[in-house]
């Protein structure tokens, strides 16, 4: 391989270039190359090298998954006995049953609803956390503070983050990889981003099919044709750095072509499932009656071969075709069960796979989305936005299984005891990824920036 | 089922009960003071036992981590851990009242009953220990007293000394030009600066950088675009002292100049062309303020001014566009509201705090280089700006409002407003007085009319043609029809006669006639029902500060009671008169359109408003409903929390739409109730071609009643009567009216106590004008030939106004309104109230007090003040930055105590002197300056190893820097040199070209061409949800902050797009047609002029023929062939001298 990066020129030069003066701290002490994507030691020991982010866009219901509430149905289409909020419609109606039942499953007995029949199968190895809150009962706000810990828009992505702090250990691929599964959620591809961090760190879109990243075909008909011309290039690069000068930024830009080239192999070579065997896919969906299962099933397969080959996260965004995402503000049986039917068993099947192959434990997969749903009617049959107490859960990576954390009241409504906020979540991510959340910092705007703002706890309690 | 969290919180209380140590020595306190007989309630035996076995282990283990001397952090500024700290409380206030458990914050914090306050956050305590914290409150929150109880002294802001510590805030250093060793060097000022710092160090300053560097270099800097081959050869060959001063006088006068310097500029205010969120709704012509910005660059508006005109361009007396008239100022305006704005907040105060939090921290970056932002939640951790100070800028915004702006034609509307004001007001009197004439021969004569329209309608007929009763039939026909009306309107000045003409015709006898009109109501004024608090304006008594409208709509001010209406033609001059004083529509504008503009989305887009907009002053809504007394259809947005999106499915409440009421005044309502508590105005304007007038606004609960009843003075001349008849009454009724039309043409109505009463009935008799006095009789001819001039005189100017205008996003001011300080950031916890004023630390404590609008022009003249160290400055310390590649302080948008220091003060302050004083503020100057130096000049190779070694950020500038061209500049290059540039300038964003990978909610149904028509980068549409993908891999700021200097990042995608995107191989192929013909050796000379302004080297020229050889014999074609030679083409895109300049 060529030197990723061209080493003996110090990262000096380069910090200077970039933001203020904390960044370039940051990695020059992490490795004496200036390649952003360099691997950096954490701050402790991690229980977890990757991230696999399940995005459950427009907000699952807590009280029709895992956290179940036996007085919603026994007082359902009576006025809601709890004083309500106001919310995004509105439009709130009385106390809604759940039209599914929950049975107990595994060692640890914890209930699944009917909607996740394959999930349940894993439930010991979950940490269901039940007292997640956010800060906004809108989507784009929502979206953007789960995914980058501030409401508004253009703050960095908790992959960035991740890639900030630790690197990358693939030097083919970005280190933060977002498998679009159709549905890019409200606020657009601003949840990917890299915000104030450099664009290093921003995720790179893979969409199903052939043409999974932008401009990684060649167009030459030839690799040969192409092949003649990079050569060309280089030889008057050399040119350019004997008359420019050995500078920094210039080795880099030359470098980075490196990378480019390498990905436009890697890239066909993580999207050819031919390899992979019949059971492997029939266990991930592939036959599964529904396209979006299948959908969903090739980009949990994806995942794990990213896991494989080192990137660091993995964030996969839900197919469409079930209404509009998991946001049943009407018809919320007939929404959740086929929200629920994409998903459930590629996400079993993932889990099963990581398990199996050893690569669960460092693993850590989360399950989500930006809030959760009423446990009261909007209108007749649906739920509408819930801040203020949902579902979330996580898997592997020094998780420990069979875990429930937290509470809602007897409606689900509210968060009664072990409130978690985001900024808890993206802390406990970082933790398990062995990096100190109030010490994973960037310079901007005169402040060091963190993931956490100035919050966050870990949830100790469900830790390994 | 595990649920191992809870059963250990359960431990871990029960632990913490069980293993508190009881305190010796407060059993000999509480011995002490029993002796003492010193026994308040709150150290009585019991309380002090309950407090140390129920209480005090509850807030060590529950509050203390947070809450006490010993926290790692104080968290809202609470200590628990004594009494007295309980009693002063933390940011929100005391937590507890002793006695009053539902006032006590802790109590109300405990039970979670308020979502904003819970505690402790994680997990509610057990039912038993809420139940003792209540009972230990109600007992007046007894606490033994203790010795050397801790109290944590909080670290104390204090501004002034942070303001002396830092040199921001100092005045500009008067440091004298330094002398130099090696005196041959230097050709200014700025030389000497540097080299004085270098000669400091032992280094010497890199040589010259060669010509062909040197015009690419300061091409790129200035216009963004590189010299053409023509142009190289000519700077090359020419040997005159002045030839590099020649070239930048043209850079500096090209067009192209504001474009390259203008996206600087647009990277401050994070210029984007749609709103983000959720459905990135478009910000309707956005690109306005970005050809303004161009425009002023290229203008060379002085900066001071420039941003003058960002802070109050719509208060200021405007800077007219030369070539169209137009108002340029009023544009810059426009920047705040480049944001975001979210639709359908639930909370939709938090939602206003983001926002302006956005706008200030964007304020502060751009034009002070302080981060102000920080100061939002507390006083600023580091710099000399107290959270005051933040909330005290804030106030200047939450008083200025949102409009699209008609600036093209705004400037030419107030001089034709003033000017029909003026021809009006001159006619007035003439007008008034010709009127009565011609009412006057009708009324004289309407007792008879009446009455014979009375008998008419009785079937009965009066002789006609007699003498004194000169009455036609067309005449009677006239008055019964009237008489018909009259009788079901009360309004109606005839309607006590038609009734009791009525009456009589039934039979009724005169005394039962007499009981009608003494039963007759007399009127009322409307505000008489409506406590002063109630009435958010009343336009019969508004102050001038009150009187706010974008445009001239509603004239100059409200019209008063007994005021003339005019008209626009001679057959009826006067519409009416004024019936009571209100905010009333100018026929003259009726005309306005937005044609050729983009409007907003959702539904307060699809109103048209410009210059139309009547504003209230702001108020709090407290009933729930606001109460609007309108005539003629109309519009009401009412603005809570300057919330804009309106689109639902939250907050339809705030427009509201009604219809004409029959054109007499009437009450609508706009139900609020979602709204109690925030800040609300309303702006009105009016539906259509409708006569609309607003009169007053008010908050009530219940529909006001209609205040519009029975002449009050038909109905006292009528009970004055002695002997009631019809004939009575109808002589009565004469009387009145013709008192009523001598008062009206000698225009002694306004400004009476009265005026209201006498208005209704000159307003009817104007009103009535054929009735009195038929089209073609003597006196309407007479009346038209009197009022031809005026007539004549108000349709030319009303000929001169332009309807249709393009309009941009820009500021409108509103009343002034203080924001409160809140606490920790959050709306939900306001505190007190900061008069508005400019940063402390610049201004000083004591502001001159704002007395009426926003005071955004004060405030302007308070940064642009040469006092002030920073605003001139910053903008000095960015143009060194974009044009050495390092700013003299490297942290451009920072210039505080986390920002880094000068690395040449003295230079700084220099340059910032010269600019204030001798340049004029003015940007091209200051440019001029510093690109002369030798400074600049200089190569930037690393030649010499130790000052690398010494200075390796190259902070002395010992050589020039080597710099990476931006995205935007990278892409024009290609087209540039590709030869399909087109640069044609400003006008509508190209659309963004959509690849399918820019996905998601509010996507574009179309995409932009690929190419972007060649239009350059800074006219390529900017959405933020979808952002070009190129543009993003080289660093353009995602468009959320004031970014004054890019990252500058190194990502695969960067070499991807350049390898391999349609958009470079389609640019390559179209350079070889561009080409000249020739051989192999000229063509690739040529296309090495292009590209990197120097013919090849013997090498390049070498490879370049080798590599069209083999690559025509890959293709099996011939060597000319345009695919070998496009391949080429790309080639050379790809080479690292075409990104970077050296």
């Amino acid at each position: 391989m060529l030197a990723r990066c061209a080493s003996g020129f110090g990262a000096i030069a380069l910090t200077a270039l970039l933001g203020d003066k904390a960044f370039g701290e940051v990695v020059s002490s992490g490795s004496d190359r200036h390649d952003p994507l360099a691997p950096k030691a954490p701050h402790f020991p991690a229980k977890a090298r990757h991230v696999i982010f399940l995005y459950m866009d427009g907000g699952p219901s807590q009280v029709d998954t895992f956290d179940p509430k036996p007085r919603l149905n026994a007082e359902h289409g009576k006025p809601f006995a709890m004083k309500k909020e106001p919310t995004q419609f509105n439009d709130n109606g009385n106390t809604l049953g759940c039209p599914w039942s929950f049975k107990n499953y595994g060692q640890s007995g914890i209930p699944v609803s009917d909607l996740f029949p394959n999930v349940a199968q894993c439930v010991d190895d979950l940490a269901i956390i039940r007292s997640m809150t956010s800060e906004f009962s809108e989507h784009t706000s929502a979206n953007f503070f789960l995914h980058t810990g501030s409401g508004l828009q253009g703050r960095p992505s908790m992959g960035a983050w991740a890639g900030y702090g630790l690197g990358s250990e693939n030097a083919d691929l970005p280190g933060f990889i977002v498998l679009n599964g159709g549905l890019i959620p409200p606020g657009g591809l601003d949840n990917f981003n890299s915000g104030f961090l450099p664009a290093s760190y921003q995720g790179s879109i893979f969409k199903n099919g052939a043409n999974a990243v932008a401009n990684v075909t060649p167009t030459e008909a030839s690799a040969e044709l192409q092949n003649h011309k990079l050569a060309l290039m280089r030889k008057l690069d050399r040119g350019v750095v004997s008359r420019f000068g050995k500078l920094d930024a210039l080795e880099s830009a030359i470098a980075n072509y490196e990378l480019a080239y390498r990905m436009q192999s890697a890239v066909p070579e993580l999207m050819d499932l031919r390899g992979e065997s019949a059971a492997t896919k029939e266990f991930y969906g592939f036959n599964a009656p529904l396209p979006q299962t299948q959908t969903f099933g090739a980009q949990c397969l994806l995942a794990r071969r990213l896991v494989e080959r080192g990137v660091r996260f993995i964030e996969l965004t839900c197919p469409a075709g079930a209404g509009d995402r998991w946001d049943q503000h009407g018809n919320l049986k007939e929404g959740h069960e086929k929200n629920a039917r994409f998903v459930d068993q590629p996400i079993a099947g993932l889990l099963k796979d990581l398990k199996s192959r050893g690569l669960l434990e460092s693993t850590l997969v989360v399950w989500g989305g930006e809030f959760g749903r009423t446990p009261f009617a909007q209108g007749k049959d649906g739920r509408d936005h819930n801040p203020f107490g949902f579902t979330m859960w996580m898997a592997g990576g020094g998780v420990k299984g069979g875990t429930i954390f937290g509470a809602t009241d007897d409606y689900g409504y509210k968060v009664v005891e072990n409130k978690v906020s985001i900024h808890d979540l993206h802390a406990t991510m970082l933790h398990l990824l062995g990096i100190d959340h109030t010490k994973l910092t960037f310079r901007f705007s005169g402040r060091d920036m963190r993931l956490t703002d100035v919050y966050g706890e870990v949830m100790k309690e469900i830790l390994v | 089922m595990a649920n191992s969290a809870s059963s250990s919180s359960v431990a871990m209380k029960i632990g913490a009960r069980a293993t508190r140590p009881r305190h010796a020595a407060i059993c000999v306190l509480l011995a002490v003071s029993l002796i003492a007989g010193y026994a308040r309630a709150s150290e009585s035996a019991d309380g002090n036992e309950f407090f140390e076995k129920r209480i005090r282990p509850v807030l060590s283990e529950q509050c203390y981590k947070c809450h006490s001397a010993g926290a790692e952090k104080l968290k809202g500024g609470l200590m628990a851990d004594s009494r007295e700290s309980l009693l002063k409380g933390g940011d929100t206030g005391a937590a507890i009242v002793p006695g009053d458990v539902e006032n006590s914050l802790l109590i109300g914090a405990v039970r979670w009953s308020d979502k904003d306050l819970q505690m402790p956050p994680k997990h509610r305590l057990s039912p038993e220990q809420v139940a003792d914290l209540e009972s230990w409150v109600k007992s007046g929150a007894p606490w033994p007293a203790e010795t050397g109880a801790k109290t944590a002294v909080k670290k104390g802001f204090d501004l002034e000394r942070r303001k002396q510590e830092h040199w921001c805030w100092q005045p500009l250093l008067k440091a004298a030009v330094p002398e130099v060793k090696d005196g041959a060097w230097p050709t200014c000022a700025i030389d000497r600066f540097v080299l004085s710092r270098l000669e400091e160090k032992g280094l010497k300053p890199a040589g010259n950088a060669d010509r062909r560097t040197l015009i690419r270099r300061v091409s790129f800097d200035l216009i963004g675009l590189p010299p053409t081959p023509e142009e190289v050869e000519a700077f090359v060959k020419d040997s005159a002292p002045d030839a590099f001063e020649k070239v930048v006088d043209r850079l500096l006068a090209s067009p192209q100049f504001g474009e390259r310097w203008g996206r600087h500029w647009l990277d401050l205010v994070r210029y984007a062309e749609t709103r983000g969120h959720e459905f990135d709704a478009d910000i309707p012509n956005a690109w306005q303020y970005r050809d303004y910005v161009i425009r002023a660059l290229n203008s060379d508006v002085p900066y001071n001014q420039f941003a003058l005109e960002h802070f109050a361009g719509d208060l200021m007396t405007p800077r007219l566009n030369p070539k169209t008239g137009a108002d340029e100022s009023i544009l810059g305006t426009g920047f705040w509201f480049l944001g975001e704005e979210v639709h359908s907040p639930v909370d939709i105060r938090q939602d206003e705090a983001d926002r302006m939090d956005n706008r200030i921290d964007v304020m502060g970056k751009a034009f002070l280089g302080l981060t102000v932002g920080c100061a939002r939640c507390h006083d600023h951790k580091f710099d000399a700006i107290s959270q005051r100070d933040y909330y005290a800028l804030t106030g200047f915004l939450i008083s200025s409002g949102y409009r699209q702006a008609r600036f093209e034609t705004l400037v030419a509307d107030r001089e034709i407003s003033r000017q029909l004001e003026k021809v009006r007001g001159d006619a007035r009197t003439k007008v008034l007085r010709e009127m009565a004439q011609a009412l006057r021969p009708g009324i004289g004569n309407s007792a008879n009319d009446l009455m014979a329209a009375a008998a008419s309608l009785q079937g009965k007929h009066l002789p006609v043609g007699s003498a004194e009763t000169p009455v036609n039939s067309e005449t009677v026909e006239r008055w019964a029809s009237e008489l018909k009306a009259a009788a079901s309107d009360p309004q109606n000045p005839l309607h006590l006669f038609a009734t009791v003409a009525n009456a009589t015709k039934g039979g009724q006898s005169g005394t039962q006639s007499l009981e009608t009109i003494k039963a007759a109501p007399s009127s009322q004024k409307a505000t008489a029902g409506f406590a002063p608090e109630q009435i958010v304006v009343n336009y019969a008594e508004c102050e001038v500060k009150n009187w706010m409208q974008d445009g001239f709509s509603y004239g100059s001010q409200p019209l008063r009671a007994g005021e003339p209406v005019f008209g626009n033609t001679t057959g009826q001059p006067l519409l009416g008169i004024e019936t009571r004083g209100a905010a009333v529509r100018d026929l003259a504008w009726k005309g306005l359109d937005v044609r050729c503009a983009e409007h907003d989305f959702g539904n307060l887009g699809k109103w048209d408003r410009g210059e139309k907009t009547l504003r209230t002053p702001e108020t709090v809504v407290t009933a729930g409903r606001l109460w609007y007394l309108v005539k003629g259809a109309g519009r009401a947005y009412a603005v809570v929390n300057s919330h804009l999106l309106v689109n639902g499915p939250l907050h339809g409440a705030l427009l509201r739409e009604w219809n004409d009421g029959g054109g007499r005044w009437h009450w609508v309502e706009q139900n609020l109730a979602d709204y109690v508590g925030h800040r609300v105005h309303v702006e009105f304007s009016p539906a259509g071609e409708s006569d609309f007038a607003v009169a007053m606004v008010v908050q009530a609960k219940e529909r006001p009643a209609l205040p519009d009843e029975p002449n009050v003075l038909v109905t006292a001349a009528s009970q004055k009567i002695a002997e009631p008849s019809p004939e009575a009454l109808a002589a009565a009724t004469q009387r009145v009216l013709v008192a009523a039309c001598d008062r009206l043409g000698a225009d002694q109505i306004v400004g009476k106590d009265d005026a209201e009463d006498w208005a209704k009935l000159a307003d009817w008799l104007v009103r009535k004008l054929d009735l009195f006095c038929p089209q073609d009789s003597p006196e309407r001819r007479h009346l038209a030939e009197a009022c031809q001039d005026l007539i004549t005189h108000q349709a030319e100017l009303a000929g001169q106004i332009r309807t249709d205008s393009h309009t941009a996003p820009a500021m409108s001011d509103g009343s002034g309104a203080d924001e409160f300080v809140l606490v920790r950031g959050q709306s939900k916890s306001p505190g007190a109230q900061v008069p508005r004023r400019f940063l402390e630390a610049i201004a000083g404590p004591d502001q001159p007090v704002i007395t009426s609008g926003s005071g955004r022009l004060e405030l302007a003249r308070r940064v642009v003040d040469p006092s002030n160290p920073l605003t001139a400055r910053v903008i000095v310390n960015r143009i060194w930055y974009h044009l050495l590649g390092r700013g003299i302080v490297p942290t451009v948008d920072n210039f505080g105590v986390l920002g880094e220091a000068p690395s040449n003060r003295e230079l700084l302050d220099y340059l910032t002197a010269r600019f204030i004083r001798e340049q004029g503020w003015s940007i091209k100057k200051a440019i001029r300056e510093i690109v002369l130096s030798r400074t600049y000049q200089m190569s930037s190779e690393p030649s010499d190893a130790h000052a690398e070694q010494v200075d390796p950020q190259n902070a002395l500038l010992h050589r020039m820097n080597l710099r990476r061209l931006e995205g935007e500049i990278i892409r024009d290059e290609i087209l540039a040199v590709s030869g399909q540039i087109n640069l044609e300038m400003g006008g509508p964003s190209v659309p963004v070209h959509l690849t399918s990978f820019m996905e998601g909610r509010g996507r574009p149904s179309h995409s932009g061409p690929l190419d972007g028509n060649g239009r350059r980068s800074i006219y390529q549409e900017i959405r933020r949800n979808f952002l070009s993908p190129m543009m993003l891999a080289f660093d353009m700021p995602i468009p959320f902050n004031a970014m004054g200097r890019r990252n500058l990042s190194n990502v695969p995608a960067q070499a991807l797009i350049l390898m391999n995107d349609p958009f470079v191989i389609g640019q390559a192929k179209a350079w070889v047609h561009r080409l000249k013909p020739a051989n192999t050796g000229e063509r690739i000379t040529q296309m090495y002029e292009l590209a990197f302004c120097s013919p090849p080297s013997d090498a390049e020229l070498a490879d370049g023929t080798a590599f069209v050889r083999e690559q025509a014999a890959l293709y099996r074609k011939p060597e000319s062939d345009e695919t070998v030679w496009a391949d080429y083409a790309h080639v050379l895109f790809n080479v690292k001298e075409f990104i970077y300049l050296n």
